[in-house]
């Protein structure tokens, strides 16, 4: 008997061990994080190199926004170092596309090298960089995360999907960086952020 | 039961209570702990309190353009439709669904049923049309004001609205005399919220202190230059507000607004500047609201008054205002120079006219051109208090007094209270004044077609307060409403702001991105891009 009350004590411990483990001791923290609708002051110039960092095919989108808004842009998914000596702006639209990739033949390797070459590229020259992320579903994928990671730290200026799984990301991106950040309800939103990169 | 198993009992049931007793004390998150209070003390935190720098020139929103009253009223009253939340799209409101014929001068609404006023008397088609030709027709014995937006929009009264009728309680047809591309968006303004037509006929032109509409608010009280009171709507067809009460306190001076934002008496506050930014960053108990820039600030000058008739001393002005300087000295850095008058983010916008660079010798000699080789005196208007556009009145207007006595004009400044201000440039008794536009929604018209068609050029009722009348540019604005191609009407509005920039009616300066704060307490504040938002999603926690 005695050994049976020994056991159960232990199991009550246990217990409350896991329930102490397990108890939210502190308030889930609310991050103040500041975003902005859109720039006060443009940070950007033309001309306007957009390309994709993952090959997905919401580089188009952004194109897209581009021409309506008629900034002087060049439409390069695959641009190199050569293809933007003239610019004055770099714009990666951040998603990976495995069928995209496959598409161009590359491997993710060989699209990292590529981003990494343009960034340095863009940092010799001056250049301004702006991430834009739309794939809002992609949220937890890896290489979508180190994407960005790689091109983050060197951006001047984050667009973003509120909600979306890349959140996380940019918020941490942008107050690590101290990079302003816009985070738009919807992708036809971003055309306001992004015009007032330029105006 | 041997002594064994009494133990075990035992021993079970203080665990139990252990477990218990140590989840009531833990229990939850701090923020349920502080509810459970709160309700406990009868909690009186459902009031949120807005500070502001203006008042409210009137609650009769059909009678205004002006931002503060709006800001008020579209918690009142409804309109047919509305942006929707934080965007530009319109989306349902007291009218359910609407479809208009394919020329475009048709409209059928179809009407939400079961709404009433804050009076008790049902919202139908006959309330709808009611309002309607209040609004629209001079002969109605309730048109007493100036109904500002319906002649900016329809073009006089009644306009190019042709009919207004109930096809039966719950649909109305609205006939045009012609098409007009942005029709929709212009009935999301807050001018045109639908008020209970017994409160119109009771009030009649007493209404501007009884608004009576279907709101998610009902008005309760006004104690002029202090502060507006509303209540929840009980009976709000779309659920009931969130707070039981919103008041809209006037606190004029920057300073005192933020203090009692820190204080925790107010819980929103408008029109900061970057000084109380770098405060509000590092106080953990607030948080920086910036609204999507979405204006212009500009110097209006009365082109009907010598010398300013002259296109060449508006010139010389132009060359004469230094606006980064005026943005970093007056703006915080918190402004973009403008180039036109519309805002960079809109479609239409021609960013590739030619600036009129900061010359202050070119100014000279182009005001000796004009016969003005000493200068001229003038006056320079101003308001008393920030609007979004000019946050800092005084300043810009000193600033532009030092820059124009460069290039040789003598500039007085004279200050206006707000209402006084808006009545006597409506009247056109300005030479220069400062002033600006908030957009209404996303359309070019409703900024070019109120700033320079000369149909708003009418004393007493003109949004364009240069005075500016050009054939050109009324024929472009009249093309550009009444087609809906959309690459047309981009291109037109680039003309017309290809013309309007070598005319020089006004002087352009700066599009700001308004700040605000509020307190971590107040959830679900989103602001609006023109400058006004329902607050029925707001609420509050308590700190």
């Amino acid at each position: 008997m005695k050994l049976n009350i020994f056991r159960f004590a232990l199991l009550i411990l246990l217990i409350l061990l896991i329930v102490l483990v397990n108890w939210p001791f502190t308030e889930k923290s609310e991050v103040k994080v500041f975003t902005l609708p859109g720039l006060p002051r443009p940070i950007a110039k033309v001309p306007v190199v957009i390309t994709s960092a993952g090959q997905s095919t919401d580089t188009y989108i952004v194109n897209d926004i581009s021409n309506q808004l008629m900034i002087r842009s060049f439409f390069m998914p695959q641009a190199d170092d050569l293809d933007i000596e003239d610019m004055k702006t770099i714009v990666f639209t951040v998603g990976y596309s495995s069928l995209g990739v496959k598409l161009q033949g590359i491997s993710f390797e060989d699209e990292k090298k590529r981003i990494e070459k343009l960034i340095n590229m863009a940092k010799d020259n001056d250049m301004t960089i702006i991430t834009v992320v739309i794939g809002g579903e992609r949220s937890n994928d890896d290489k979508n995360e180190e994407l960005l990671r790689i091109i983050g730290a060197n951006t001047d200026y984050i667009i973003g999907l509120k909600g979306s799984g890349n959140e996380k990301i940019l918020v941490d991106l942008a107050e690590k960086g101290d990079i302003p950040l816009t985070l738009v309800s919807k992708v036809s939103d971003i055309a306001e952020p992004f015009a007032s990169a330029f105006r | 039961m041997k002594i064994g198993n009494k133990t075990l009992m035992i021993l079970s049931v203080l665990a139990i209570i252990i477990i218990v007793m140590f989840g009531s004390f833990l229990g939850g998150t701090r923020k349920e702990r502080r509810v459970i209070e709160a309700v406990d003390s009868k909690d009186i935190s459902g009031r949120l309190v807005v500070g502001r720098a203006n008042d409210s020139v009137t609650l009769d929103p059909s009678c205004t353009t002006e931002m503060d009253s709006f800001k008020v009223t579209v918690n009142i009253l409804e309109t047919l439709v509305k942006c929707e939340n934080g965007g530009n799209d319109v989306v349902p409101c007291l009218a359910e669904s609407w479809k208009s014929s394919e020329d475009g001068l048709k409209w059928v609404f179809k009407l939400r049923r079961g709404v009433k006023f804050h009076d008790g008397t049902v919202f139908d088609a006959h309330a709808v049309v009611f309002n309607f030709n209040r609004w629209m027709d001079e002969e109605n014995p309730y048109h007493k004001g100036t109904f500002n937006y319906w002649n900016y929009i329809f073009g006089g009264f009644p306009g190019f609205v042709k009919s207004v009728t109930a096809l039966n309680n719950y649909s109305v047809e609205i006939l045009l005399n012609k098409p007009y591309a942005p029709f929709l968006y212009a009935l999301t303004m807050p001018a045109f919220g639908i008020a209970s037509p017994e409160a119109i006929e009771k009030y009649s032109e007493d209404l501007y202190e009884h608004p009576v509409g279907t709101g998610p608010f009902v008005f309760k009280s006004w104690d002029r230059d202090k502060s507006i009171i509303l209540e929840r709507n009980q009976r709000y067809w779309n659920g009931a507000a969130k707070v039981d009460e919103i008041e809209f306190k006037v606190i004029p001076k920057n300073k005192d607004r933020l203090e009692e934002l820190r204080q925790g008496t107010i819980h929103i506050a408008d029109y900061l500047s970057i000084d109380d930014i770098a405060d509000v960053k590092y106080d953990p108990s607030l948080y920086l609201h910036f609204r999507p820039s979405f204006n212009v600030g500009y110097m209006a000058i009365n082109n009907e008054k010598p010398p300013f008739n002259d296109r060449t001393v508006r010139e010389a002005i132009s060359h004469g205002i230094d606006k980064e300087q005026l943005i970093f000295d007056v703006f915080d850095d918190l402004a973009k120079p403008a180039l036109t008058f519309i805002p960079p983010s809109l479609w239409g916008y021609n960013g590739s006219l030619e600036a009129y660079e900061y010359n202050p010798e070119k100014a000279r000699k182009l005001l000796a051109e004009a016969g003005y080789p000493n200068g001229f005196s003038t006056t320079l208007w101003v308001m008393d208090a920030a609007r979004e556009y000019i946050p800092k009145p005084l300043e810009t207007a000193q600033f532009i007094k030092d820059s124009l006595r460069k290039i040789g004009i003598n500039v007085e400044i004279e200050v206006f209270n707000w209402n006084e201000y808006m009545n006597r440039i409506h009247n056109g008794e300005h030479e220069i004044a400062l002033i600006g536009w908030t957009g209404d929604y996303a359309d070019p018209d409703n900024f070019l077609y109120t700033m320079f068609a000369s149909e708003n050029a009418k004393p007493g009722l003109a949004g364009n307060y240069s005075f500016y009348k050009s054939k050109d540019v009324d024929q472009l604005l009249t093309q550009a409403r009444e087609t809906t191609n959309m690459s047309f009407r981009r291109s037109l509005y680039r003309r017309i702001q290809e013309t309007v920039n070598y005319d020089i009616p006004s002087v352009p300066l700066v599009h700001t991105m308004p700040v605000l704060a509020a307190r971590l307490s107040v959830k679900g504040y989103t602001p609006h891009m023109t400058g006004f938002e329902s607050l029925e999603q707001v609420s509050l926690e308590i700190e």
